[in-house]
């Protein structure tokens, strides 16, 4: 079955500080480590890969549903990832993202077009679900497979996303099919370094009723040689399990009305290797979270309404027997939105709404168990003229600490020729500091203000008319974001760090992506690339983290670069997936620039007209090359994946 | 007859305060495996002729400065074993020892507001055991010393630094807690037993500073934990100074206070300089009065001297 990743356009170790309680002065160096895993800021690219079974990347524009047509497609690229991938990893191969990936199945964040890993909102099916005390989430928890689309949007769409997406928009989308269908999918793994993954899913249909269940087990040792000069070491305590179910509801009440009922439960268990300045490390973390959600929608002759609620239960438990640390971190998150969409006359479109959220978090660190609130409305309008399109909108949010916040924007296209686009895209938008920032102890700063952000995205988009058979397609998004009231940590008088506002980051970059495609009697071949420059700075001296204005931000990649290559012949297919990354600042040290190739070959047959085989075989940094992501943690070398999958329809 | 007396009195006197003496901390209380990091707010530690200065913030439960302690883990890598040794003891063997985080720099004042000369002749350091695991294994801040290669020419410098009457002497002395620069690595070492520090060059001191460096620097600062252990304090006394020559019999009110204290005093004081409980100047007041207004000062401990001409009275006051 397909899979969709739509890659938006236009438009933040999970990990808790391990702290337990009377540590006086070490706060120091645990902060450090806090802001090594916030990340101070990172950067961006584009990638566009392909194949077999899985995910397919459209340079498409927005989101699912009623808020969909509130962002303007742009051209479909069909791009296919493989569906085992984790998010982040299928995230890192996507044009004007960078993972900051602390080693395979350690934590994984995501920092759009030069922004922190903070400054990208995560929702599910709309809802959000960023851990609330450090404003992240981890995106190596989270199993693709359990999605049938991942949108990823890196344009401020303020009106419809509101509270911390300054730089994007991650969003994964559930999406039941309207038809009766039933369908059995199996699908077994086995790679390097132990590891194996048994992914299950079952959907039936019975007259106007669905049921889906997913299930997904995945785990490795992880033991990986990495080489430290000419010395060859293997990587230690990294043995990591992840497991995932979900059940999803569907009724239609009739052909206007539909309910859906989604619970999604999650239990991870991660070993933390030690650093490659360190001699060994017992430390380990337990992740386990339960998501509920309950969306309704129904039709009207020219409106379109939905109501969607969440609630999120969620834990870490850290646990070091060496240093005899031991954390454990607890939130309740609820969320509720309520959406109308209205068509009027001349194609006017008009989106409405409200939404309500509501958060409380508990550890050893706060005084109190902490809550949050946060209360939005929006609204957007929508007009398209003949070689046109007009989008507005606005949100007003008030939360518990702050004043209203106005988030508009504005969204403009004119197609100049029939193969011509030009489109601008502003908006304002805002981050409200984490729970850490406001009542961490120590260091805390409740009277931190929000950060907000300006963002300016310019999009050229031609695509010649080349002929039948083959189509060319050329992007160019230079864009400028700034954010003000930038929330940094830095070291007080006393034996800790503490957060404040800074003056103002800037990122500005041009993202360029291309891609040819040939079709031929019985295949086709896709080349695509992406090249990414960008420059991330403070536009002020930033003494306490040898961060002097106009510095590349920390772990900011300045030039990303991918090349892809995809060739379809009959039932196999061919993907080969270039990635460079250049020199990031580190913390301690500069991290290397690098260069990983994939290679993924996959056959697909078909046993009857109900039953379809696929096997696949991917080698992953098939040149072996020795490379860090983040500094001191080392990543493998050249591994493998064998993946069988059985679909019954 | 009576003047026979008082200058026998003070032939005496002055014969009992010179020579040598040690200051080590075994007369003070400290549970079995225990510390003391001043959270009864005390602001620091006097110990016969030696105040070792500690900042307690009550709000967030933290500590700066000394804390006194006869925590024997030596084994227990973490910030949650912050007060020991690496040796698991105080000098040969002794229970009790003192540790410090050192936050800038840390102090010790050895005058104790008598017109004592003092010359601290040298004392006894040893690694925390935090630090000392930290450099030998790394940990999740810092690397361990020598780096992924073993190669890399790391080092932990102990840097001391002596004052009279708040004049730095013009040379430093140096101590290396870990050195990783050998050519051979089999020579790289971590101190892990107590190790004496001769300081006598300084000659007459009332004050010493100590601060720490390491080559393991990150973007937020000194990776390495900046702790480490100090034991036996020796120097000499040396009554220079006929005591009745000194006629300041000081008595400061009230203290704690929260604005202005008062002084008795018969003298015309030539300054009198307030520094806070780290040695570090806070500002010269000139008394009316022999009233001091303190009000503008934050919450905390602080020393305040009275000089006339090159002596000086000290004492202690508490800004609530």
């Amino acid at each position: 079955m397909p899979y969709d990743l739509l890659l938006t356009f236009g438009g933040k170790d999970s990990w808790m500080v391990p702290l337990e309680s009377l540590l006086p002065c070490i706060y120091t160096n645990l902060f450090k480590y806090f802001l090594h895993i916030l990340g101070i800021c990172l950067p961006i690219t584009e990638a566009a890969l392909q194949t077999t079974n899985a995910i397919n990347i459209d340079t498409v524009f927005i989101s699912s549903d009623v808020k969909k047509n509130f962002q303007i497609t742009q051209s479909k690229n069909k791009n296919q990832l493989y569906t085992t991938q984790s998010i982040d990893k299928l995230i890192s191969k996507t044009s004007g993202s960078f993972i900051r990936n602390y080693g395979r199945g350690s934590l994984s964040t995501l920092a759009v077009k030069g922004g922190t890993s903070q400054h990208t909102s995560i929702t599910w099916n709309g809802c959000p679900i960023q851990n609330p005390m450090l404003g992240l989430s981890d995106l190596s928890l989270i199993p693709s497979f359990l999605f049938q689309n991942v949108e990823l949007l890196s344009e401020g769409s303020s009106a419809l996303l509101g509270n911390g997406a300054l730089a994007g928009n991650l969003n994964f989308v559930n999406q039941t099919k309207s038809d009766s269908s039933n369908n059995l999918s199996v699908q077994l793994a086995q790679g390097s370094f132990g590891y194996s993954s048994h992914l299950f899913q079952n959907t039936r249909s019975y007259k106007n009723h669905q049921l889906r269940l997913s299930y997904s087990f995945e785990k490795a040792d992880n033991d990986f040689d990495f080489f430290i000069g000419p010395d060859k070491r293997k990587q230690s305590n990294a043995e990591y399990s992840r497991q995932n179910a979900m059940l999803e509801y569907r009724i239609d009440q009739n052909r206007m009305s539909r309910t859906n009922l989604r619970v999604w439960y999650s239990n991870n268990t991660t070993n933390i290797p030690p650093l490659t300045t360190q001699s060994e490390n017992l430390a380990n973390q337990t992740d386990q979270s339960l998501k509920s959600q309950v969306e309704h929608s129904w039709k009207g002759p020219s409106t379109f309404h939905k109501i969607i609620a969440t609630s999120i239960w969620d834990r870490q438990r850290y646990t070091d027997p060496l240093i005899l640390l031991k954390s454990h971190n607890t939130y309740h998150s609820q969320y509720a939105e309520y959406t109308n969409q209205l068509v009027l006359e001349s194609n006017l479109m008009v989106l409405s709404g409200l939404d309500f959220q509501s958060t409380t978090a508990q550890t050893l660190n706060y005084s109190n168990k902490e809550k949050q609130y946060l209360y939005s409305i929006f609204q957007s309008i929508k007009k398209p003229l003949k070689n046109q399109i007009i989008k507005l909108g606005y949100r007003l949010s008030h939360a518990n600490q702050g004043a209203i916040r106005l988030s508009p924007d504005l969204f403009y296209q004119l197609q100049l020729q029939s193969n011509l686009n030009i489109a601008l895209s502003l908006s304002e938008n805002f981050r409200r500091p984490t729970l850490n920032d406001l009542f961490w102890n120590p260091g805390g700063n409740p009277n931190l203000k929000a950060e907000t952000s300006r963002n300016y995205d310019l999009i050229f988009e031609w695509t010649p008319s080349v002929s039948k058979a083959h189509s060319f397609n050329l992007k160019l998004n230079p864009f400028v974001r700034r954010v003000n009231n930038w929330i940094i940590w830095v070291p007080q008088d006393f034996a800790f760090f503490a957060p404040s506002n800074l003056g103002e980051v800037r990122s500005e970059g041009l993202i360029i992506q291309s891609r040819f495609y040939w079709n031929f009697k019985d295949s086709n071949i896709s080349i695509g690339t992406t090249q990414q420059v960008v420059k991330s700075y403070s536009t002020e001296d930033v003494p306490s983290q040898s961060l002097l204005r106009g510095d590349q931000l920390f772990y900011t990649p300045k030039h990303k670069s991918i090349i892809d290559f995809a060739w379809t012949y009959k039932n196999q297919t061919l993907q080969l997936h270039h990635q460079y990354i250049s020199t990031r600042k580190g913390f301690n040290q500069t991290v290397e620039p690098f260069t990983i190739i994939d290679l993924l070959y996959s056959l697909k047959t078909k046993s009857s007209a109900n039953s379809e085989f696929e096997i696949s075989f991917e080698v992953q940094n098939i040149c072996n090359t020795h490379y860090r992501i983040i500094e001191r943690r080392p990543m493998p070398g050249r591994n493998f994946t064998l993946t069988i999958q059985h679909i019954l329809k | 007859m009576k003047n026979t007396l008082l200058v026998a009195f003070l032939l005496v006197l002055s014969t009992s305060i010179n020579g040598q003496l040690s200051v080590d901390f075994e007369s003070i209380f400290i549970e079995q495996d225990s510390f003391l990091n001043g959270s009864d707010g005390s602001g620091g530690f006097q110990i016969e002729h030696v105040f070792l200065p500690n900042d307690y913030n009550t709000e967030f439960l933290s500590w700066s400065g000394w804390a006194l302690t006869n925590d024997t883990d030596n084994v227990t890598p973490g910030f949650l074993n912050q007060y020991s040794s690496s040796s698991g003891a105080g000098f040969d063997n002794s229970e009790n020892y003192a540790t410090t985080f050192v936050l800038g720099e840390s102090h010790i004042n050895i005058s104790t507001g008598s017109p004592i000369d003092y010359k601290v002749n040298g004392f006894y350091v040893n690694n925390n055991t935090y630090a000392y695991l930290s450099m030998r294994d790394g940990d999740a801040f810092a690397k361990k010393f020598g780096g992924e290669t073993g190669d890399d020419p790391d080092y932990f410098l102990l840097t001391i630094k002596g004052f009279e009457n708040g004049i730095e002497k013009s040379d430093s002395i140096n101590f290396y807690l870990a050195d990783f620069r050998f050519e051979d690595n089999s020579q790289d070492y971590i101190v892990k037993d107590w190790s004496y520090v001769d300081v006598s060059s300084f000659g007459k001191t009332d004050s010493l500073s100590f601060s720490l460096s390491s080559t393991d620097i990150g973007a937020f600062g000194m990776n390495t934990p900046a702790y480490f252990c100090l034991d036996q304090i020796e120097f000499d006394i040396n009554s220079s100074v006929d005591p009745s020559d000194f006629k300041t019999e000081l008595l400061v009110f009230p203290n704690p206070s929260h604005g202005v204290i008062n002084f008795n005093s018969p003298n015309r004081f030539d300054k009198i300089i307030i520094t806070d409980a780290f040695g570090r100047f806070k500002k010269v007041v000139h008394s009316i009065n022999n009233q001091i207004d303190i009000s503008e000062l934050i919450s905390g401990t602080y020393i305040i001297e009275f000089w006339i001409g090159q002596e000086k009275v000290v004492n202690r006051v508490v800004k609530l």
